[in-house]
């Protein structure tokens, strides 16, 4: 009983709320400090399973933006947000929780996740405005680049994808650092080059990554549980029967720093950047470095160092030397450096394509990798030729992005708005791939053979969004489609939302994953995840 | 005693000088003949008590004032008091009177002095109400001294072109004081409709009513507007050399609510008719700076009914290459229409009704029709003020011919700068019912802004 209270703590929360409260300004130092935010509630419903749909999220978030001019050329700004899911709390022990998502306990909070409570400042900065300089400093997000759902340029700011994947709205699962940027705008212009300015990025060392985590437990251990949208348990066939990843933590600290570069200009009517980055990658690559031989009790018998030569599975086949024990193997997972330049460009062509009053605008961004790691299969495609010491490769990778955004009349359906139509199409293509480049930990499907989540030489994804509004835009439907060529994979990500009035933003949706659920290739490792949600906000 | 004849006379010299200084002081009211609207507005305010229009006609008799309204009624050879005056039409209605919806049947002239929307919004049959109508006897407005000037000029320099409909010889002022046609007086609102160099709506508020007068969202941003030609008072003047080849460029940044906090854009008029506009936004959704479609004048600003071919009085070139049209003076009509002034407008939010001081003035009535049938409308009619050459009430009519949308203008009035703003705007969406009342408190000709307030630097800083 006391569980289920909990579904209505945060409703009945925003229902008390003052129906009038618009942002407020308090005074601070006799400055006015403007506030504005949301709380939120939204609850999914997995419905991949049609014979039992199943509650599998309850979300609580809480977003207060705060922001105060402290001269003419100084403002400061913060984000503080918090977020929590209560379904475990309520319904862990429901029958489908112990059917679907076994092994699975609570979800944390944003706080607990991270155990310190400075998650709770998503962003914090100081804006200075000092001549032809603008400086921002402090914890902050800064995006790059011009494809949407899929990011190539945007290499600054890791995720947060444990809460539905890349669902959730963009700025919800920036994973902000403490950073400098410096844009340097030179007052330079002439009739074909304008708005030119010169950003800089340098992160002293706060290195963050990517987040994730395993949906449930299993053989492998290592990632925090995140629930259902956490990462599958990957297969990992006999006699393996543990598998240890121990994920780098860098430490904060001047060695580690990033450091970016970005030049921006409007030459005619094109808007080119071009960029050049160097930091550490947002996820892991895998790095096998032991084995330990169990006996049948669980206990260490004898432990294989990392070495030419792996563990061979008919080692442990009946009749061989090794019947009737087990391996934990034993794996790092290691933030490689990544250094890349690229460039972006958009343009509005209305000088080639005008149709109905509206234009398309070409949106293109590329980027060169340098010495990427992957994990390869080795040479050997048996048995775990991914514990041998050729586990990780470096390979150069050039990605591209060619999109258009096209507001489109299309008055049968809406004669008040256009429709917003945003088609892209990705390219990923590793440069001299003359090795099987895998995505560990997936190399085996579940009936034990190898089947690896493969990355090959070219990987062609497709997008599309489309949204508009009806009814003065109080009904906002949209829609988000993707495609992974390579795996055949594709997810979907449909949503309607209500601006009625200036408070409650209510919203309902629906997330839906097709892809190779035997080894959990690409979305594959979502197809089980399925959901119709519901979310009511209250802004203000 | 000596010192006692002396003072008398330095006493004497004193009063000399003062009766000089005071003389002086207001030859400039007594050299000339009170005009005789100004007359009027005594008479009227004599009678009525209104303090509050007193202050603002007591700005209408400075120097300045008197001065630039002189200089613009010679040059339009006649003023807005004067093509009233001796009017026969509904002559029950006179200054003083107070019109609402209750009393509307007791002066049955209102129809004469109303375009039917309006009326029916007075009446309360139609959407989008109107509180209160109380009339005043008519002011006359004027543009300053440069503004004349150019005016004067444009005589023997502006020109349309034939063939492409567009606007030749055109640096500043109305290009046609004196217009032919109905292409002539749609220039002139396209060149002039905002009528002043550069302004700041620190904020505008957009009101958004539901189709039963409800209000059900507000939406508060700030805009920056800045002309880059026929500049008569901020310099640079007349054109902004360094930018030639630009029209306009506006710039709106939205602080609620929540989920339209930091949506900032920015958009580019070019002076070249072929070339569409430029428009980069901020969407703090992808926390990106996007190119959007600057020739889609057609969308509606987010949520509301105001579409940029309106917010613009006519956004969209006048080119007959581009969008080639049919331009009509279909007649001349008196009317009741919102006193140009300086005082903000008394909208009751809840309903979005507005109360306001109307005057009798003539208009031109222009009908445009667009032969292109992708436009979104098929017919505009214009209502331009023969004085002003500006539009107050604005009828836009779908391909179907049927009433669409109506745009009402309550503009304000600076006497120092000669130039207007806005007070009041609404767009009403007849078909849809749902409109969107403005309030929008112009700073004429605001110097404290410039061309960096629409660069991607001004949109970075204003990026949340």
């Amino acid at each position: 009983m006391k569980k289920k209270l909990l579904y209505f703590l945060s409703l009945l929360v925003m229902l008390c709320l003052p129906q009038k409260v618009m942002s407020f300004d308090i005074k601070v130092l006799s400055k006015n400090l403007n506030v504005n935010g949301y709380i939120s509630q939204s609850l999914g419903i997995c419905f991949a399973q049609p014979e039992d749909w199943h509650p599998v999220s309850n979300y609580t978030q809480i977003r207060l933006e705060a922001g105060m001019s402290l001269t003419d050329h100084t403002n400061i700004y913060g984000i503080f947000e918090f977020t929590a899911d209560s379904i475990y709390n309520m319904r862990n022990d429901s029958g489908e929780f112990k059917k679907y998502m076994p092994g699975r306990k609570y979800m944390q909070t944003s706080v607990e996740q991270y155990d310190q409570w400075g998650e709770l400042v998503k962003e914090f900065y100081v804006d200075i405005a000092a001549g032809k300089v603008d400086f921002r400093l402090g914890k902050q997000s800064i995006i790059w680049g011009e494809s949407d759902g899929i990011r190539l340029l945007d290499q600054i700011n890791p995720l947060d994808i444990r809460r539905e994947f890349v669902m959730w709205d963009f700025e919800n699962i920036l994973v902000p650092k403490w950073m400098v940027k410096a844009e340097y705008y030179p007052g330079f212009e002439n009739k074909s080059l304008k708005d030119l300015s010169l950003e800089m990025v340098w992160n002293p060392g706060d290195i963050q990554e990517s987040r994730i985590g395993f949906a449930s437990q299993g053989t492998l251990r290592g990632l925090p549980y995140a629930g259902p949208w956490g990462y599958p348990q990957a297969f990992i066939p006999k006699p393996i029967v543990d598998g240890v990843l121990s994920v780098e933590k860098k430490s904060t600290s001047i060695d580690n720093s990033e450091f970016g570069c970005r030049l921006k200009g409007s030459i005619g009517k094109t808007y080119l950047t071009l960029n050049y980055f160097q930091g550490f990658s947002h996820d892991f690559v895998c790095k096998y470095t032991k084995s330990d031989i169990l006996d049948p009790m669980g206990n260490t018998l004898m432990t294989i160092p990392v070495g030419p030569v792996a563990p061979d599975f008919s080692l442990f086949a009946p009749g061989g030397p090794f019947e009737g024990l087990s391996v934990r193997a034993h794996l790092d997972g290691i933030y490689r450096r990544v250094r890349f330049v690229g460039f972006s460009i958009n343009r509005d062509l209305s000088d080639f394509i005008l149709w109905q009053q509206t234009s398309p605008v070409l949106r293109v961004e590329a980027l060169y990798s340098f010495a990427q790691s992957f994990n390869t299969g080795g040479d050997r495609l048996t048995d775990l030729a991914w514990v041998t010491t050729k586990g990780i490769v470096k390979k150069d990778q050039l990605r591209f992005m060619v999109g258009f955004d096209w507001q489109v009349w299309c008055r049968f359906l809406n004669d008040h708005k256009t429709f917003f139509i945003s088609p892209q199409f990705l390219q990923f293509r590793v440069i001299d791939h003359d090795t099987e480049l895998v995505q560990l930990p997936y190399y085996f499907n579940k009936y034990g053979q190898i089947d690896p989540w493969k990355i090959p030489e070219v990987q062609n994804y497709f997008t599309i969004l489309v949204n508009t509004g009806y009814d003065n835009d109080r009904i906002l439907p949209e829609a988000l489609w993707c495609h992974d060529f390579y795996n055949n994979a594709q997810f979907i990500k449909a949503r309607v939302s209500f601006s009625y009035g200036d408070h409650w933003r209510p919203e309902i949706g629906v997330h839906y994953f097709t892809g190779d659920t035997e080894t959990y290739k690409s979305f594959g490792a979502y197809d089980d995840r399925d959901q119709i949600y519901i979310k009511i906000k209250y802004q203000f | 005693m000596d010192w006692i004849i002396s003072s008398k006379e330095k006493f004497f010299e004193v009063f000399l000088v003062l009766l000089l200084v005071g003389t002086i002081l207001v030859s400039p009211i007594n050299a000339q003949e009170l005009p005789q609207w100004l007359k009027a507005q005594r008479d009227y305010i004599k009678q009525s008590g209104d303090t509050q229009f007193e202050s603002f006609i007591k700005k209408m008799e400075t120097p300045v004032a008197l001065k630039y309204g002189r200089l613009w009624k010679e040059l339009l050879g006649y003023d807005a008091y004067e093509l009233v005056v001796d009017s026969k039409i509904a002559t029950d209605i006179k200054p003083g009177v107070v019109i609402n919806s209750k009393n509307l049947k007791d002066f049955p002239g209102a129809k004469q002095l109303l375009p039917e929307s309006l009326y029916r919004c007075v009446s309360g049959e139609d959407y989008l109400p109107i509180a209160e109508i109380k009339v005043v006897p008519t002011v006359c407005y004027y543009w300053n001294d440069n503004h004349t000037e150019w005016s004067k000029k444009n005589k023997a320099t502006c020109s349309i072109d034939p063939q492409t409909g567009e606007l030749k010889g055109w640096i500043a002022g109305t290009p046609f004081v004196h217009p032919k046609n109905g292409e002539e007086l749609i220039h002139n609102i396209d060149r002039f409709q905002k009528g002043l160099d550069q302004f700041s709506f620190a904020p505008i508020r957009y009101f958004l009513y539901d189709r039963s007068w409800k209000l059900e969202r507000t939406q508060t941003f700030h805009g920056y507007w800045r002309n880059y030609w026929g500049r008569t008072v901020v310099p640079p003047m007349p054109v902004d050399e360094k930018n030639k080849d630009i029209f306009e460029k506006g710039a709106v940044i939205y602080f609620a609510p929540f989920d339209l906090k930091g949506w900032t854009a920015i958009r580019t008029r070019y002076k070249d008719p072929t070339r569409e506009d430029d428009l980069i936004a901020y969407i703090p959704g992808l926390r990106r700076i996007r190119r959007l479609s600057g020739a889609n004048v057609f969308d509606p600003l987010p949520g509301s009914d105001v579409i940029w071919e309106d917010w613009g009085g006519n956004w969209l070139k006048l080119s007959n290459i581009i969008w080639p049209r049919d331009f009509k003076i279909v007649g001349e009509e008196e009317m009741l229409s919102p006193v140009v002034w300086d005082q903000p407008a008394e909208i009751n939010i809840e309903t979005g009704a507005v109360k306001d001081r109307f005057e009798r003035r003539k208009f031109w009535v222009v009908e445009l029709k667009n032969k292109n049938p992708k436009h979104i409308y098929g017919k505009s009619v214009y209502r331009i003020d023969k004085e002003r050459f500006q539009d107050i009430y604005d009828e836009y009519y779908d391909q179907k011919g049927r009433l669409y949308r109506t745009w009402h203008n309550g503009m304000g009035f600076d006497y120092e700068k000669g130039h207007s703003g806005w007070r009041w705007s609404n767009e009403c969406d007849k078909i849809n019912k749902h409109y969107t009342q403005i309030e929008n408190v112009t700073n004429i000709d605001d110097p404290s802004f410039d061309d960096t307030y629409f660069d991607l630097r001004f949109l970075n800083q204003m990026a949340r």
